[in-house]
């Protein structure tokens, strides 16, 4: 059965910003200086009114199709990954297709993932090209999660960017040696939904006059019900137990060292726990790669960033060996190594 | 890990003279102990004991006795 190989990867930010002065200005100096040291976070950029995580999707994707001639009509699939949809409905992929003007033989369905929506999404298209069910792949990702924290929140407004990427999936061949994905770990919690959470506006618990009273917690930071709200404490409980298994349980699958890889890319949550995760996981510094000071934790568009930021600053070669993983909200996790393919290097850089 | 050297760690995470802590210190006393330091913390533990404590504990604990005595449970 042949694989599949990531031909090309972009990404859009939010063309606003929220700056080390702005959150000085709203929540306090030691306050933004505390955030900065616990965060690694300096500025986020942020999607200004009216632009949704779709647009910024729309226009990576637009970027990279128009760097490869030909494509967009091969296009038989596009998978969107996305919390922050245009409409309740339709799904935000249908849209895409006729913005993207991709063929009407294209499948497009949205993945309702947060943190991990990448890792999940190139699994799924991996999937349908390898048994043959697609021959070309549009995996995009778009969220604008800074707009569902209450402005006071001092907890996770100076921490959250928004963004949107796209990337290109075709056929690969099945030797080791050959550009492509290697394998896959996926994995699921949902016992540990409370720590990441928007309790109320869904079917369970629709918006009400109850689910918009403020309130404000021990920490200082208010909100209501409609917010985001995150449990640090619990997230990264999560994050240094689940991580270092997934990645242990996909190297032996594959029958892998950390000698063997060339680069290992972690969603980029913040750079306290990204600092511990690396020296838990005896990753050297030549094999790290961060980006997100002056980006912020841009949800599950954090990887299809860093990959393209990491090809660019030269830091992936053709033929390197590339470990992702991903994990946040759900909770959920998933993991992925491939071969980067030389067409790779050259779309993103 | 000794109960010195855990109680030299806290102090640490929490920006204090080990000298000025002990067991029966109340955490809700220490002008450091925010969610920053929970983090510190399950840092601190999860290198020290080998174990990543569930957050439930600092929400429980009421001294920083109660913590090490989470963080030993946790190991059995």
């Amino acid at each position: 059965m042949p694989g599949s190989a990531l031909v090309g990867v972009n990404y859009t930010l939010g063309s606003a910003s929220l700056t080390y002065e702005d959150i000085e200005n709203r929540f306090g100096v030691a306050a933004a200086a505390k955030v900065l040291k616990g965060s690694g976070i300096r500025n986020r950029r942020v999607a200004p009114p009216g632009v949704c995580g779709s647009d910024m999707a729309f226009q990576a994707a637009s970027e990279l199709l128009e760097r490869r001639p030909g494509m967009r009509e091969r296009i038989d699939l596009l998978i969107h990954c996305t919390q922050s949809p245009d409409y309740q409905l339709p799904t935000t992929a249908c849209l895409l297709q006729d913005r993207l003007q991709l063929s009407r033989n294209c499948a497009a369905f949205d993945i309702n993932l947060g943190c991990s929506q990448y890792v999940y999404a190139l699994s799924v298209a991996h999937s349908m090209l390898s048994s043959g069910v697609a021959r070309c792949a549009l995996v995009t990702t778009g969220d604008t999660m800074s707009r569902t924290v209450h402005p006071q929140d001092r907890a996770i407004v100076p921490i959250l960017g928004d963004a949107g990427s796209a990337s290109l999936l075709v056929p690969a061949g099945p030797g080791a040696d050959e550009a492509g994905f290697s394998g896959f770990e996926l994995g699921t919690d949902g016992s540990g939904a409370k720590h990441l959470t928007i309790p109320a506006g869904g079917t369970r618990r629709p918006l009400s006059a109850e689910t918009a009273v403020e309130v404000t917690d021990a920490d200082g930071s208010t909100r209501t019900a409609e917010n985001l709200y995150m449990n640090g404490a619990g997230i990264f409980h999560f994050a240094i137990t689940v991580v270092p298994s997934t990645i242990q349980k996909l190297l032996a699958k594959l029958n892998l060292t950390l000698h063997d890889l060339d680069l290992v890319l972690f969603h980029q949550a913040n750079q306290y726990m990204l600092d511990y995760l690396h020296k838990k996981l005896h990753i050297p510094p030549e094999k790290a790669f961060c980006y997100l000071e002056n980006v912020g934790n841009t949800s599950g568009s954090t990887l299809p960033v860093l990959l393209t930021e990491a090809i660019r600053q030269g830091r992936v070669k053709a033929g390197a060996r590339v470990l992702m993983i991903a994990f946040g909200v759900g909770l959920s996790w998933g993991a992925t190594v491939f071969r980067a393919s030389p067409e790779l290097i050259v779309e993103a850089g | 890990m000794s109960d010195e050297e855990f109680l030299a760690r806290f102090a640490e995470v929490v920006g204090q003279e080990p000298s000025s802590l002990n067991f029966s210190t109340d955490l809700q006393s220490l002008e450091g102990w925010d969610s920053v330091a929970y983090l510190g913390t399950t840092v601190m533990i999860d290198e020290n004991m080998g174990v990543a404590v569930s957050p439930e504990i600092f929400v429980d604990a009421v001294t920083i006795g109660d913590i090490l005595a989470a963080a030993r449970v946790a190991q059995e």
